[in-house]
């Protein structure tokens, strides 16, 4: 994914509406009428978010019904997932191997270490 | 949350140990190695000098090959409660460097870790976080990323909204 594509899915993710209309579409495809009903939202404005969602590639219109509903598309949701999955593992285990070792360091028979704090 | 409204909140939680211990696993170089960095690396090097003005170096040599090396200035250094340097990536000869491991991150920003760690009834809770010292990468996009995916607090919510979005769309590949 080219990095501006990634720009644009986060600009589209940072609106917590534009993320409970995806959580919607997850559901199930729903059109525009169906979208504004929990959002308490005009039609203009629910077709304003669905169009930023649009050119992330988060959401498809299909043509063919004359309500044209609108569907998920996950895939640039999993691109982000993969992206951040080095920063997540780098930070999350080392904060994890953090706590066991904070635990092992006070265990009356601990390492080296712990014995070695005792005074 | 008393760190810098600027910076990008890494993580935040408590553990079952003396604000003192985990002030001092993060402050000495023979604590730090076992804990610190990804899953199976190899610390290659830490050497940790923690007081103001004091250098900090890490090598971490991946599985797949790379060897990724940081050299720090520690800022501010006051036991048992905060904690801050400012590192970047080098290479051998201490020369900024690409990050093999994230190639996008600009190379030569500096970036400033805080640690903040306070007492409570259960122990200690740590806050950590980062920002980029230099304005104009500030707003270089890999970095914005960053700051975006700290914000709407993405490290818990993507894996949950992928795997709820892929059980839920029979489309999704």
């Amino acid at each position: 994914m080219q990095a501006d594509a990634l720009s644009q899915t986060f600009a589209a993710l940072a609106d917590p509406t534009r993320r409970a209309i995806l959580k919607r579409l997850a559901a199930g495809p729903a059109n525009v009428k169906e979208l504004s009903r929990p959002f308490d939202m005009s039609g203009p404005a629910v077709c304003k978010h669905l169009r930023v969602l649009e050119r992330a590639g988060l959401v498809r219109r299909r043509r063919e019904a004359q309500s044209r509903p609108c569907e998920l598309d996950p895939a640039p949701l999993k691109e982000i997932a993969a992206w951040t999955d080095a920063y997540r593992e780098f930070w999350d285990a080392s904060f994890d191997r953090l706590g066991a070792y904070l635990k092992q360091l006070q265990q009356p028979t601990g390492g080296r270490h712990a014995r070695r704090r005792k005074r | 949350m008393r760190v810098a409204a600027s910076a990008d909140l890494i993580d935040d939680r408590e553990y079952a140990a003396p604000p003192e211990l985990v002030f001092e696993v993060w402050t000495r170089a023979e604590h730090l190695a076992r804990w610190f960095g990804p899953d199976n690396v190899e610390v290659a090097l830490c050497e940790v000098d923690a007081r103001p003005g004091g250098v900090i170096r890490l090598q971490h040599r991946f599985p797949e090959g790379p060897l990724v090396s940081i050299r720090g200035v520690f800022d501010e250094v006051v036991a048992p409660t905060r904690l801050s340097f400012t590192f970047t990536f080098v290479d051998s000869n201490d020369r900024p460097t690409v990050n093999a491991m994230m190639p996008e991150w600009p190379v030569g920003a500096h970036i400033v870790m805080t640690v903040e760690l306070v007492a409570t009834a259960r122990g200690t809770r740590m806050t950590v976080a980062q920002r980029v010292a230099e304005p104009e990468l500030a707003g270089s996009p890999p970095i914005v990323r960053h700051r975006k995916l700290a914000a709407i607090g993405w490290s818990q919510t993507a894996e949950r909204l992928v795997a709820y979005l892929e059980r839920r769309t029979p489309w999704a590949s």
